[in-house]
């Protein structure tokens, strides 16, 4: 059974870090919400055929001008919500593949460059994607000086 | 109205107080901005003419100057632990700050605040942590299989991590030996024939000890300009990113390569 409800799946972990962070619990909900926009937003961005990276970059986005509006609202820093809220994006599989494949680069008798160029495709792309979110979150709060 | 010069004394006051303020926000997951423009607020509320500061990651340094006199002050940052209810009620309290306030209020309260309990418990932040590996998995299209595995391996290495930080362990051990646990537990349930992709449960399951305060606020920093606190908290996050794959990779080690 393949489990379909990635939105869900993605407030849940948002939540489940806002625990681990300690966010206030008023603001429990809102992280949850803004997790579900941000994924919704860079899954069908992702589907449209937009790259993973770039629509990553632009789901982060969203989910920092939430940040910065619930900053200016609330008068509170930003991160209490973003920093919970974008963790469902953090490339896991890559980061793990990236790992998997270090570790058959390093292991193998003879160098593979094969081994190489996969060990470097996965690094670049959990790096790019990481280097998105933090991007991401912190752009709306970068406009002003 | 010539603002009044402000003693010795009562400037050792009014860094202390702020130190204390700088030092707690940082520790509880602050970017270097909001500590830097919180502290200058707070030290012209209390009277200052002027505040030289230095915040970095590991120390906070202050110049406080009021006419004639001035006092420098430093403070050492202990290690970063994201409370984002601590850093809420901080950055409350200094924004209520008023000129009639003093900074003797402001510590106690501050001490107050250190002194609260948590809002949930250790153990209910292993269960969100075992919680939100196991969302992780079903986000990476697993099976109801992959999620279980994910969230008991997780449980496991979250209570252990626990356990090895009120031990005081050195904070990369402990995370090195709870991916080691997490590795180990997906293993044995793999082993027994129960996943599908093990990859998944894998992957999921040492989620939780991704430094995503670090990693935020490091991109942060450094587009701000505060290169060195960037690299520095970039540095740190990536020495966590390393324990984590030795963990992983000393546990696919000992289960031989049977995943």
């Amino acid at each position: 059974m393949i489990i379909h409800y990635d939105p869900l799946f993605a407030a849940l972990a948002a939540l489940g870090f806002a625990i681990i962070f300690n966010v206030p619990k008023k603001f429990l909900l809102f992280v949850g919400i803004t997790a579900i926009i941000g994924f919704a937003v860079k899954s069908l961005l992702s589907q449209s055929g937009i790259g993973i990276e770039l629509s990553t970059l632009l789901g982060a986005i969203v989910i920092g001008s939430i940040g910065k509006i619930f900053s200016t609202i609330y008068k509170e820093p930003h991160q209490i919500i973003t920093i919970a809220s974008v963790i469902p994006m953090v490339p896991g599989t890559f980061a793990f593949k990236t790992i998997i494949s270090l570790l058959d680069f390093v292991s193998a008798p003879a160098p593979s460059y094969e081994l190489l160029a996969q060990t470097t495709f996965y690094a670049a792309k959990t790096g790019f994607i990481l280097a998105a979110i933090a991007l991401g979150v912190a752009a709306p709060s970068l406009l002003k000086k | 109205m010539e603002k009044a010069e402000l003693s010795r004394e009562e400037l050792k006051k009014i860094a202390d107080t702020s130190l204390l303020v700088g030092k707690t926000m940082l520790e509880s997951g602050a970017e270097i901005c909001i500590v830097e423009e919180t502290l200058s607020k707070l030290v012209q509320t209390f009277g200052c003419d002027k505040a030289n500061l230095s915040v970095l990651p590991q120390t906070i340094a202050m110049t406080l100057v009021s006419g004639n006199e001035f006092r420098t002050k430093m403070v050492h940052i202990g290690t970063l632990k994201p409370d984002m209810h601590r850093l809420s009620e901080l950055y409350k309290l200094t924004k209520n700050v008023c000129s009639e306030c003093t900074p003797t209020d402001l510590l106690k309260q501050t001490k107050d605040l250190l002194s609260q309990n948590q809002q949930f418990s250790g153990y209910q932040k292993v269960f969100a942590a075992a919680l939100a590996c196991a969302s992780f998995a079903a986000l990476f299209n697993g099976t109801a299989a992959e999620f279980a595995a994910a969230f008991i391996a997780t449980f496991l290495a979250a209570s252990l991590k626990k356990t090895l930080d009120a031990k005081e362990l050195n904070p990369l051990l402990s995370i090195m030996v709870a991916s080691l646990l997490a590795t180990v537990c997906v293993g044995v349930f793999s082993s027994l024939g129960l996943l599908e992709d093990t990859k998944i449960a894998l992957a999921s399951s040492v989620l939780f000890l991704v430094p995503g305060v670090q990693l935020i606020n490091t991109f942060e920093d450094i587009i701000k300009g505060h290169y060195l606190s960037g690299l520095a908290r970039g540095l740190h996050g990536l020495l966590i990113s390393f324990a984590i794959v030795f963990g992983i990779a000393l546990g696919l080690k000992l289960l031989g390569g049977n995943v």
